[in-house]
């Protein structure tokens, strides 16, 4: 694009829009100028101004009188006086003018809007009289006056003074001395360019850039918030600040940090702020913040009912407050206050820049929390990899090794290095084959996950070295495979054990299948000769008893009697075997049912006992249904066997739900048992009595024990000798089909 | 063997499937002493009965039993595969089987295999109980003969 001409007519209405008040940079914009051009515009324009009121003064001869009559309306040179009266009187820009004694002589229309005087009542007053409530300023105005006085020509600079609405202002001063008829210096002309915006942004830039600066160089915010709020203060002029943080826990707030100048009375209000606790609730400057994540501004602490330290903030001088939150996203996380000595009025650029900075803050909170969450995580990892028995490793996408944790070594004793950007089957497993290598690269070729997966490597000292691998993919953010990491462990010790464990399952199995097998044969075997022993010895006897003494009878009687004893314990031995090698699966058994049956087969020995044999409701169990009628008809002949002589036998059978299994008793009123005997007699072969008293094999509760014990159950007694006894045993119950 | 007719029936045909010769005398001495009006084959083995029954060999004059006593372990041929050869001919399948099983757990196991034996008897020690079996198998015998003589 070609660059425009500017004709000075041009020129002079862009330097017009900056006087009324557009901002700089908008200029810039629109008429796709350079910031520096713009202003030396603008300082040429100033300029003219203040050379035509010399080439008027020149052209009346007398300068005095030409302002004097340019204020008054006095008509010297009619022509250049109405020029320059109207010119002054349209510029926007304040124009004023005052004699060589100090005293002002006049200003422009402009002038009076923008400092709220009129202006018949400032002419003839001085500058520390204009601005009795800004020394400062004034005593700024009035050095730049003498060193002009002293020095003629024009002088340029910036002040920050008080205008018509109670506001601060940043002016740039031009001033500009004439000369009088006698050549002495008569006067001078002064314009006020309001840069109020262009200071704000170049302060907040300051104070962001000092922000970041501090923040980028602290690892945390308690080391970069003292220079934050000094940066803050020192720019802007405030007494003290500090920060607040939320508390989500105790969802309680408190003052972490704080600056002050140099003022003990600012000191100790911010120690009596940091030395409170605040809860929320109430309300108060800083909750208000907080609660709303919206910046506040008090203009006088002392006279706001919602302030809460304002007496403690009088007495050490404070004004003026204003606070903002720190912010991430929706979340706030704390606030930022600050004070001022003297009385400020809202500054909504103050605000908005206070906001910019505690977004800021508050990603840096969060930055700096996730760092710590990583450094924790990196250090929780550390430890695991340093206190676990286990290895890390990791491969590429071609699933060569890249990378193996020492513990490889110092675990294995293998030398690593070999296996270093090798693949994993480029060296051999003794327990795979190449099949189940090819099963393994089709899956990491998926890109699967996998588990344990079991490696026999050959181990220094020709030992082999049993390794267990467990590994996942990893993807780049992308989404692209990028290989696999994982963890290894040497099982070396755990397969030597398991072989080990094997071997003695093996031998346990094979040798009770013999020890059944055995039991069997063995007793069937024994029958016979017995048969042989008692059948002819009472042939004997029934062909040649005649023929006999009674001695040679008895003992014949014996002989018979044992073989018929010894024949019953291997009868019952063989049962008992039976209960482990011939019992049928579990099933659904009504226990009801079994109890009938039971009670059927003992018919006989109930109704000769006289026996009142009663029963509760009974559930249905899972259990081998002919193990449960033996079980009960074991318990129940039991019962009969036992029973007290002079008393009617009692035998009650009950059933309880415990939840997760039913708890069956047998109770009776018959001898009881002692308890020193309760576990005695469920083993094989335990009896309590002569076989003169009570007969038996005492092999009857031994077989309902084993029968419990492949129902997964419990068996026990309890008992009161002379009064009875309850035999309690426990079935699983039926498991639930989920529908 | 025979003994004296006393009832005007004909004698009992027992075939004694036994390989224990104190057994097989012990069967013998029971039929004496409970007085059982018998004729008594006594085979060894598995293989020697079915001969008996199918009348091979030296048996190819043998009567057809009116009972079988038939012991479980055999040699070359077990009971089991004996009493399945009786009852799946159906020449052989109506004569009366009864087990002698030497405990009451063989003859829990031999019911599970599902073969249909007439009886089982579990050989006691005690002669006089045994004396009484085979005086059971006699009563049994008479009613199998005199049902025809009833009709």
């Amino acid at each position: 694009m070609p660059a425009r001409q500017w004709d000075p007519a041009s020129k002079a209405k862009v330097v017009l829009e900056g006087l009324q008040g557009k901002p700089e940079t908008a200029i810039c914009k629109r008429h796709r100028i350079k910031p520096t051009q713009y202003r030396r515009w603008r300082e040429q324009f100033l300029a003219n101004i203040a050379r035509s009121f010399k080439a008027g003064e020149r052209a009346s001869k007398r300068p005095v009188s030409f302002f004097s009559s340019l204020v008054k309306g006095k008509d010297e040179n009619p022509e250049a006086l109405r020029v320059a009266r109207e010119l002054i009187e349209v510029l926007p820009v304040p124009v004023f003018f005052k004699a060589r004694d100090g005293r002002h002589l006049g200003a422009n229309k402009a002038w009076e809007a923008y400092f709220g005087v009129e202006r018949g009542s400032f002419i003839g007053k001085t500058v520390q009289e204009l601005f009795p409530d800004a020394p400062q300023a004034a005593a700024r105005h009035q050095a730049v006056d003498d060193e002009l006085w002293r020095n003629p020509g024009t002088k340029s600079y910036e002040l920050k003074v008080p205008v018509g609405d109670g506001s601060l202002r940043y002016t740039l001063n031009y001033k500009a001395t004439f000369a009088g008829e006698d050549g002495k210096t008569a006067g001078l002309i002064g314009t006020i360019v309001d840069i109020t915006e262009r200071k704000r942004s170049e302060q907040s830039r300051d104070i962001e850039q000092r922000v970041m600066r501090l923040l980028a160089e602290s690892d945390a915010l308690a080391t970069a918030m003292p220079g934050i709020l000094a940066a803050f203060c020192e720019s802007l002029d405030l007494a003290c600040g500090a920060r607040w943080s939320k508390d989500a826990r105790e969802a309680g707030f408190r003052c972490e940090e704080s600056w002050s100048v140099d003022d003990p009375n600012v000191a100790a209000f911010l120690t009596a702020s940091r030395a409170s606790t605040y809860r929320p609730g109430n309300e108060g400057f800083i909750r208000r913040v907080l609660g709303t994540g919206q910046p506040a501004w008090i203009v006088d602490v002392a006279g706001d009912a919602s302030f809460l330290r304002g007496e403690q903030a009088a007495k050490a001088g404070l004004r003026s407050a204003f606070a903002f939150p720190i912010r991430l996203g929706g979340q706030v996380l704390g606030a930022m206050e600050y004070y001022s000595r003297e009385t400020r009025l809202p500054d909504e650029w103050l605000l908005a820049a206070g906001m910019r900075i505690g977004t800021q803050i508050g990603q840096f909170m969060a930055r700096k929390q996730a760092e710590g969450e990583l450094r924790a995580s990196e250090a929780r990892f550390r430890s695991l990899t340093a206190l676990s028995s286990d290895w890390y490793w990791e491969q590429d996408e071609q699933f060569r090794l890249t990378f193996l944790s020492d513990r490889f070594g110092e675990r294995t004793g293998i030398d690593p290095a070999p296996y270093m950007g090798g693949k994993r089957w480029d060296r051999p497993a003794l327990n795979l084959t190449e099949a189940d290598w090819e099963r393994h690269r089709e899956q990491l070729g998926r890109h699967e996950p996998f588990f344990d997966f079991e490696m026999e490597r050959a181990g220094p000292d020709g030992k082999s070295v049993w390794l267990s691998l467990t590994g996942e993919p990893v993807f780049d953010e992308q989404g692209r495979f990028r290989g696999y990491r994982g963890v290894g462990s040497d099982i070396t010790e755990r397969k030597r054990a398991q072989g080990v464990l094997r071997v003695a399952y093996e031998e346990l199995t094979r040798s009770n299948a013999e020890l059944q097998q055995f039991a069997y044969v063995a007793s069937h075997d024994l029958q016979e000769p017995l048969r042989m022993i008692g059948s002819y010895t009472q042939l004997l006897e029934k062909r040649y008893g005649a023929s006999l003494d009674q001695d040679a009878r008895e003992f014949m009687e014996f002989i018979v009697e044992g073989a018929t004893r010894m024949k019953q314990l291997i009868e019952d031995l063989l049962a008992y075997s039976r209960v482990g090698t011939r019992g049928k699966e579990l099933r659904a058994v009504q226990a009801r049912a079994a109890l009938e049956r039971s009670l059927a087969n003992l018919r006989a020995a109930i109704e000769a006992s006289g026996a009142a044999v009663t029963y509760g409701p009974l559930p249905e169990v899972f259990a081998d249904d002919t193990q449960l009628v033996q079980l009960l008809q074991n318990l129940i002949a039991n019962a009969i066997k036992f029973r007290k002589k002079d008393e009617a036998l009692r035998i009650q059978v009950n059933a309880e739900d415990l939840e997760k299994e039913w708890r069956f008793c047998v109770a009776d009123n018959g001898i009881g048992i002692e308890p020193q005997y309760f576990e005695r007699i469920f083993m094989v072969f335990q009896r309590l009595h002569t076989r003169d008293e009570y007969p038996g094999t005492g092999i009857g509760l031994a077989i309902c024990k084993k029968v419990i014990d492949r129902h997964s159950g419990r068996i026990w007694v309890e008992s009161t000798p002379g009064q009875g006894s309850k035999f309690h045993f426990t079935l699983p119950k039926i498991q639930e089909e989920k529908s | 063997m025979t003994t004296e007719p006393e009832r005007g029936a004909p004698p009992v045909e027992i075939l004694l499937v036994e390989d224990n010769l104190g057994d097989a005398r012990l069967t013998r001495e029971a039929l004496k002493e409970g007085k059982v009006y018998n004729t008594l084959h006594w085979v060894k083995d598995g293989v020697e009965a079915l001969d008996f029954l199918h009348k091979r060999g030296k048996h190819k004059d043998a009567p057809k039993p009116d009972i079988i006593l038939l012991d479980l372990n055999l040699p070359k041929k077990d009971g089991r595969e004996v009493l399945q050869e009786i009852k799946s001919d159906e020449r052989l399948k109506r004569i009366p089987v009864v087990i002698l099983t030497t405990s009451k757990a063989e003859e829990d196991v031999l019911k599970t295999y599902s073969l249909h034996a007439n009886c089982y008897v579990t050989k006691p020690v005690d002669l006089e109980q045994f004396i009484k079996v085979v005086q059971s198998i006699d009563n049994f015998w008479l009613a199998v003969v005199t049902l025809p003589n009833g009709k």
